[in-house]
């Protein structure tokens, strides 16, 4: 048994260390109302617009379930496999902050709506990593702060600090996995997989810039088969990326205190995206008391056996169903399908597009080039595309049927893209389209073979090559938009003929 | 409608009844032990002959978890209260402390200037018994207690229509009498609060005097028995006939 000492001297051998991660993951959902009050939860709009008495905790005012918020929870509960509590209650978890109107947020604590569950994961290498759902719980948003002054833009050292109220009460669901995930890339896998679920649920706008979308890390590193060591709570990782790379700075610092023989305190830990390092803001002495006890302004929710069935039937087609569906239904391969069907937008959209151009695979093949190049280029998103299904289809359809070569199809496309023009205009405008027309074409061919007895001649007597000065001569009479296969056969035929 | 309320047609109108004919009375004996005043007492048994005279029965029941009503409500209570008044914070509206220097401060100096004592009082008890390590043992206990008066109220409407007691286990003490001792004060609430907690309808009517002071007789209902309550506290209030005024001075010209 080597001592810690005796590892530090020998290196930081990540191979060494096992990380043992859980994530909690915060979904604001996009129902139409606050979770307690009838205020809109529209994001962006001018400070303290979107607030009641209700959501700003003020005296004698009570909550009311938004009803829609309980069904959108319950179907996250029921996409993630969860048992869905038939008797499930608020909580009040009580403490202190300027963002927190009632001095208390309504929460659930020991009967959320859902346990158990859990999210197959599909690794980078395509193994599937089955990760375990603890709880799935619902609660309300708070306020957000704005720190003016001082130099850490948080609370302590600022000159004063203003509070917005449209968030507060917003709802949310909060997920908690079980700590089966073992590295930063399997966090990001399991993050970005359960965002396309999200998605596919549409509950959420799940947009991790605008806050909809949070996560929080639980991190603990130890040798493999040691017992679990202690852990942190890693905070503000606001992006894939910062998940990412917040994991990796944590685990990097975990392993440094160990192998030089310090403990890991237990503590709150934020990630400074610009220096990359992590910083500890809590330690567990300051930890909270939460006193939290049944939200007495509230009845308690019973979920029988028919709701939920009623819930799980109105259940879209998940990520991994709508890939197998479309392996099948399409004969896509199972990269392609996984790809499209794990992005519902995109999904949708390809099944548009292969259902009108009639070509499942081309279509898949342009959705996932073509369009797919363009959506990352701009930034845009499917639902606001310059090229919609039917004017992407109607494109296919010239290409399948030969009027637009490949190459030709991609310029159409990047003019659609700018102009916004249907691809049949784009032809028109620019004199594109390839002669397919027999009969336009096999008048040219028999004037060239007339006029060149010579080269004619050549041919009968065997030499192939010369075919390729024909094709020239009527692509240059074309100006390169006749059909390249019907010129070759027409070409044979009266050369030969 | 907020959660608490419930979404019933029933429309309360001005009681005229006039007489107990066939009503049961259930007199609760906890509340007439030894911390009630003997006065109070006459006066309780005065007002039950009346139902008697009304064509009423009374017999004698017992509730056996109410006399730990008050011990189960001052845990309960503060608990809310606590919570509840966690608002106050000086954030949005109320009392600020001027000039704190930090978020901490501005809390603890805005909370300590703006609550009284007895606010105060209440909102340590009721975070204390919220604790980690004590929850179980008081806001659990008492959340407990309440369900046993619940259960123990609607096991006594199974054989009575209503249930009544004195309303007060005591006439009203002097001004600034039990300020030193709030425990005798909040026990002046022993017969009151288990019918809160129960979640029920009250009424109390003067009954007559003792020592001079009003005596209070309390009439309790089951859930949603408002209408039925306020025909039996109608009939009983016409034969009680209380026509004490407090003593007016004389002035002569
Ligand atoms: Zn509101």
């Amino acid at each position: 048994m080597s001592t810690p000492s005796d590892e530090s001297a020998a290196g930081a051998v990540p191979n060494d260390w096992e990380a043992v991660i859980g994530l909690e993951i915060h979904v604001q959902l996009h129902t139409k109302t606050k979770m307690f009050c009838g205020c809109p939860t529209s994001f962006g709009e001018a400070p303290n617009t979107q607030v009641c008495p209700i959501c700003l905790g003020h005296p004698g005012t009570l909550p009311v379930t938004n009803e829609r918020a309980v069904e959108y929870a319950t179907r996250i509960a029921l996409a993630l496999d969860c048992r869905v509590t038939a008797h499930t209650i608020f909580h009040r978890k009580n403490y202190f902050y300027p963002d927190l109107p009632k001095g208390y947020q309504i929460s659930q604590y020991d009967l959320p709506l859902g346990v158990g569950g859990h999210l197959n994961v599909e690794l980078e290498n395509g193994a599937i990593h089955r990760v375990g759902i603890t709880r799935v719980h619902m609660e309300e948003d708070a306020g957000k702060l704005v720190h003016a002054g001082g130099a850490s833009g948080r609370i302590e050292g600022a000159d004063h600090s203003l509070v917005d109220f449209n968030r507060g009460g917003t709802p949310l669901v909060e997920i908690v996995s079980e700590p089966d995930i073992r590295t930063p890339d399997q966090a990001r896998s399991f993050l970005t997989q359960l965002k396309n679920l999200l998605e596919h649920l549409d509950v959420s706008d799940v947009n991790m810039e605008e806050g909809s979308l949070r996560c929080d890390a639980n991190v603990s590193v130890r040798r493999p088969g040691e017992p679990l060591g202690t852990k942190t709570e890693l905070k503000n990782m606001n992006s894939f990326r910062f998940l990412q790379r917040g994991l990796e700075a944590e685990i990097e610092r975990q392993m440094g205190a160990l192998e030089s023989g310090r403990a890991v305190e237990q503590a709150t830990v934020h990630f400074d995206p610009s220096s990359g390092r992590v910083s500890t803001l809590r330690s567990k002495e300051e930890a909270h008391d939460y006193r939290y006890f049944p939200e007495p302004d509230l009845v308690p929710i019973q979920l029988d056996e028919a709701y939920v069935a009623a819930v799980r039937a109105s259940l879209p087609e998940l990520p991994a169903a709508r890939k197998e569906r479309f392996m099948a239904e399409y004969g896509l391969p199972a990269y392609d399908a996984g790809v499209l069907g794990s992005n519902r937008a995109l999904g949708d959209y390809f099944e548009q597009v292969a259902g009108a151009a009639g070509d499942a695979k081309l279509a898949a093949n342009w959705v996932m080039g073509d369009f797919s190049a363009y959506l990352n280029a701009t930034g845009v998103e499917v639902e606001a595309a310059a090229v919609g299904p039917a004017a992407l289809s109607d494109l296919l359809i010239l290409l399948r049927e030969g009027t637009l070569s490949s190459k030709m199809a991609k310029d159409v496309f990047q003019d659609m893209i700018e102009t916004g023009k249907p691809a049949s205009v784009v032809v028109r405008e620019r004199g594109l389209g390839q002669i397919s027309d027999t009969l336009a074409l096999e008048e040219l061919v028999k004037r060239l073979v007339l006029a060149n007895p010579g080269p004619a001649e050549e041919f009968r007597g065997g030499r192939e090559k010369v075919l390729g000065f024909f094709v020239g001569q009527v692509m240059k009479e074309t100006r390169g938009q006749a059909n390249p296969q019907l010129v070759n056969e027409l070409l044979r035929r009266h050369l030969l003929g | 409608m907020d959660s608490t309320s419930l979404g019933l047609p029933r429309r309360i109108t001005i009681p005229t009844a006039t007489d107990l004919a066939g009503t049961r009375f259930g007199v609760i004996t906890e509340f007439l032990g030894e911390a009630c005043d003997p006065g109070v007492r006459e006066v309780f048994n005065d007002a039950v002959a009346h139902i008697h005279s009304l064509g009423g029965v009374c017999e004698e029941v017992s509730l056996p978890s109410v006399e730990k009503g008050i011990a189960a409500y001052y845990i309960i209570a503060p608990a809310e209260a606590s919570s509840n008044l966690a608002r106050f914070d000086g954030v949005r509206y109320g009392h600020r402390h001027p000039g704190a220097g930090d978020i901490m401060e501005m809390y603890l100096r805005t909370r300590s200037e703006g609550f009284g004592a007895e606010v105060k009082r209440r909102i340590m008890i009721g975070t204390y018994v919220l604790s980690a390590g004590y929850y179980e043992a008081y806001y659990g206990q008492a959340q407990r207690t309440r369900t046993l008066i619940i259960q123990d109220f609607r096991r006594a409407f199974e054989s009575f229509d209503y249930l009544i007691s004195p309303t007060s286990p005591t006439v009203a003490f002097t001004i600034g009498e039990r300020i030193e001792d709030p425990l005798a004060m909040y026990l002046s609430d022993l017969c009151t609060i288990p019918v809160n907690l129960a979640g029920l309808p009250g009424i109390s009517l003067p009954a007559g005097l003792s020592r001079g002071l009003p005596v209070g007789l309390q009439l309790i209902g089951p859930h949603f028995s408002e209408q039925g309550m306020l025909d039996a506290a109608h009939a009983l209030e016409r034969k009680l006939a209380f026509q004490a005024r407090p003593p007016v001075a004389e002035v002569t010209r």
